[in-house]
């Protein structure tokens, strides 16, 4: 059993913040570039939180917090979409490269916990593919 | 001695990287050599990036840096490799870009799928190429 609490409270906050952040960008000139840094931080640190588990995490840890996971990659993406459209003048640039970064991290994270922890372990396709790897190299073994 | 092969997939998807204009990726195998340059057998084996194991076989998708372009392992590229258990051997499958003109976000459960069984006919096949990690 994962921090499943830990990471389904901290992925929670930082969908809000996400979301607020897109709120502020309805008036983009007064939004500056060190709130941008400062949710950059907190999603690169829910990143290493998350990796750092993911090896234990279960089909049932997953069940907690993967659909949070999920809606707040879907604002992580909206942000990033809209950061992009704004003016050079904002200077945002460089967070807005850091965010789609940190989109694009956590989406693979997400991604990797349902193929690989999830899927991947009950795949009878995957067995039969390693399965025809062992056959393939015993015959190998024989003929040398 | 370990021993370092390419499937024709993973050689296909070097040299298209290398061939992006500007040279963007022009330093992937760079970073691989680095990645596995005075690793033990052990070391290749453990890895905290392994998706999938077996009796037999381990499969890793390894977060490797793009020094180039000053890119962690987390944004950097993904090299998936097979490690087997009872011999020194290390075969690369697929490698690609978190970022760039070439990027892809992920590889599914259906698409290393693909890549055993590729894996599998072409060990038969004695189509591997060898993989120079100096």
């Amino acid at each position: 059993m994962c921090e499943t609490a830990v990471i389904s409270n901290r992925v929670v906050r930082l969908s809000r913040r996400s979301y607020n952040h897109r709120l502020v960008m309805a008036a983009p000139n007064s939004y500056q570039a060190s709130q941008l840094a400062r949710l950059n931080r907190e999603l690169d640190s829910l990143y290493e939180l998350i990796y750092d588990e993911w090896t234990t995490i279960s089909e049932e840890d997953y069940r907690v917090f993967g659909g949070q996971l999920v809606i707040l990659i879907q604002t992580i993406k909206q942000l990033y979409d809209t950061c992009k459209k704004q003016p050079r003048q904002l200077g945002l640039q460089e967070e807005t490269r850091k965010l789609g970064m940190n989109y694009s991290a956590l989406y693979e994270l997400n991604s990797d916990i349902v193929n690989f922890r999830i899927k991947m372990p009950k795949s009878e396709a995957m067995i039969q593919a390693l399965h025809k790897l062992s056959e393939a190299d015993a015959r190998i073994e024989k003929t040398a | 001695m370990i021993t370092f092969s390419a499937t024709t997939n993973f050689n296909a998807r070097i040299g298209a990287l290398k061939n992006v204009r500007k040279g963007v990726y022009a330093t992937v195998e760079e970073e691989i050599r680095a990645s596995f340059k005075g690793l033990t057998i052990e070391q290749i084996r453990q890895n905290r990036d392994m998706i999938l194991f077996n009796d037999e076989y381990i499969v890793i998708k390894l977060r490797m840096p793009d020094k180039k372009h000053r890119l962690s392992k987390k944004d950097g590229y993904r090299l998936i490799y097979l490690v087997y258990k009872d011999t020194e051997e290390v075969i690369f499958l697929d490698i690609y870009p978190k970022n760039g003109p070439s990027q892809q976000l992920d590889i599914d459960d259906k698409q290393l799928i693909e890549l055993v069984n590729q894996l599998a006919d072409e060990r038969e096949k004695g189509l591997l190429t060898t993989f120079e990690i100096k």
